[in-house]
């Protein structure tokens, strides 16, 4: 069994989880797997998005024996492998099995190369849960086809062509994911069968339900309880349904970062609530990448990473003569009260 | 003392504002309207011409008022005016329309100093009829002229999509509170 490791340059984190989930599935027959690291100084392999300044950066610098397999588009003059996007098993399979070559001065043809797609029924542990389904669900996001992913006899079918996800049961699937302690299994299916389904929900839709019911104050693998967060837009709250906890945090998480701690005490939100707000954030890819100088709360950087006083887009700095008159929280307490604005806090 | 919070729904003609004042204030509102001279604009008889207006009574005296601008492009000028004092402004886009990003940049543009002074958000009627735009698309504008703001796709017909419109302005102004309250004290910036 041997275990390569991937760096990725570039990517989002979104795209980087995808590629975790495609690179669990995949486990040569001679045993070689992979998975993917943070550090790219010592990563064998680099996946790298060669649109990105921060790519072609490294991409100059590039270290030698470094395997580099493009993300996307592959840059022009430049020796490496190529998955094109949106990612399938096939390619990327493909991609890797050249790189291993390379790596291995290995001769074997591409036949022996066959991908093991196993989701075996064993038990989740709760903080891993999000994980385990979303790898789940993101095999069969991007499959050609309709893929049914089905726990306990609840049917969800994926379906790529037109990105929504039907539920077939009348069962409470949102209670069942939450008390479930198995892997859902996941089988390509030639179509779906014209029966009654209990839920139509798009793959943003469902990712964020994902977060929202299975996070269990748990936040996912890539982010960090030390990094400050931010938005880059607000999500798409009309869509999902929106609360006032969510209406809070989006609008303290557009105007500036902040830790999940400050997220928690500021909206006056439980910290498990804001941990699967951001985990969902992260996952309908609207929480910024991370960038580690400027993001870790305590670090120095972190106090100037988005300065009210020198972000002109700063919410903070546009509503200070607002925020001035006293008691103005309380007056909008008064209004949601009469507008019956508060029937919503999940 | 009592306290008030104004609020301006603003947008084209037809895109919904005397509506969605109707739908929160339930009766309680004044309207301004006249025979539509414009039937280029929209197909509908009667136009607001000079503003809406529609408040909720809250304990104590305070209240939110709510004032709709005419959506005749010919009493602009009144925009600054009903302007004035604003704590946010809902900006209602008809998606029906020809270039429904040219109405969105435009009323950004007029109503940039209320919005980057104090909140905004943007109401989008009518999305089922259009395929070849989303809301998304809205947002991106607003972030290519510097705004981060929600986009909700909305029927203002339902009172419940106006007063989502309305929280999340809310949300904003309550934010900066919040975010006031961390700036002044170095101890919140290192929790």
């Amino acid at each position: 069994m041997t275990r390569f490791t991937i760096a990725t340059i570039g990517i989002s984190y979104s795209d980087r989880l995808l590629l975790s989930a495609y690179l669990d599935l995949l486990v040569f027959r001679n045993g070689e797997h992979f998975s993917i690291v943070e550090d790219a100084s010592n990563a064998p392999i680099v996946f790298v998005n060669a649109k990105t300044d921060v790519a072609r950066h490294w991409l100059k610098h590039r270290p030698p024996g470094v395997q580099v397999i493009f993300y996307g588009e592959k840059a022009a003059g430049l020796d490496g492998e190529n998955v094109p996007l949106p990612v399938r098993l096939g390619p990327l399979r493909d991609a890797l099995f050249q790189v291993i070559q390379r790596l291995k001065g290995d001769t074997r043809g591409a036949a022996s190369l066959t991908p093991r797609v196993v989701l075996p029924s064993l038990e989740v542990p709760a903080h891993r849960k999000l994980e385990v389904w979303l790898r789940a669900f993101f095999g069969a996001e991007t499959a050609v086809g309709t893929n049914l992913m089905q726990v306990e006899g609840v049917k969800f079918y994926i379906e790529p062509h037109s990105r929504t996800v039907m539920i077939q049961s009348s069962a409470d699937w949102e209670l069942l994911l939450q008390k479930n302690k198995d892997h859902p299994t996941l089988e390509t299916v030639s179509a779906r069968p014209a029966v009654e389904y209990v839920g139509k929900l798009t793959f943003y839709q469902f990712r964020w339900k994902l977060a929202q019911l299975l996070s269990n104050g748990m936040l996912l693998p890539a982010l960090s309880h030390r990094f400050n967060f931010q938005l880059s837009a607000w999500p798409d709250l009309g869509h999902i349904g929106s609360t006032s906890n969510y209406m809070r945090l989006s609008a303290l998480l557009v105007a500036r970062t902040a830790s999940l701690t400050q997220l928690a005490l500021g909206a006056h939100i439980a910290r498990e609530q804001v941990i699967a707000f951001v985990n969902a954030c992260a996952l309908v890819g609207v929480i910024t990448d991370p960038p580690a100088d400027l993001l870790m709360v305590g670090g120095g950087a972190a106090k100037t990473a988005m300065s009210p006083e020198k972000d002109k887009n700063s919410l903070s700095a546009h509503l200070r003569p607002v925020s001035n008159q006293t008691g103005f929280v309380g007056f909008l307490g008064k209004l949601r009260a009469a507008l019956k604005l508060d029937r919503k806090q999940s | 003392m009592s306290r008030e919070i104004k609020i301006i729904i603003t947008g084209v003609m037809g895109a919904g504002k005397t509506t969605a004042i109707e739908a929160v204030c339930e009766g309680g509102m004044v309207k301004t309207e006249a025979h539509n001279s414009d039937r280029v604009q929209h197909s509908k008889t009667q136009t607001t011409v000079a503003l809406d207006y529609g408040e909720v009574q809250l304990e104590g005296g305070d209240r939110l008022r709510l004032y709709g601008t005419p959506g005749q492009g010919r009493f602009n000028f009144m925009w600054q005016i009903l302007g004035k004092g604003a704590l946010g402004v809902v900006i209602l886009i008809d998606m029906t329309r020809p270039d429904p990003r040219a109405d969105l940049r435009s009323y950004l543009t007029d109503f940039s100093e209320i919005i980057s002074q104090s909140s905004g958000v943007i109401g989008a009627g009518r999305c089922a009829e259009r395929d070849d735009m989303t809301t998304a698309e809205l947002a991106s504008l607003c972030a290519e002229m510097g705004f981060r703001l929600p986009v909700f796709d909305v029927d203002v017909r339902r009172r419940d999509d106006v007063l989502m419109l309305l929280e999340a302005l809310f949300s904003q102004i309550e934010m900066s509170s919040i975010l006031q309250t961390w700036d002044n004290d170095p101890l919140e910036k290192t929790l």
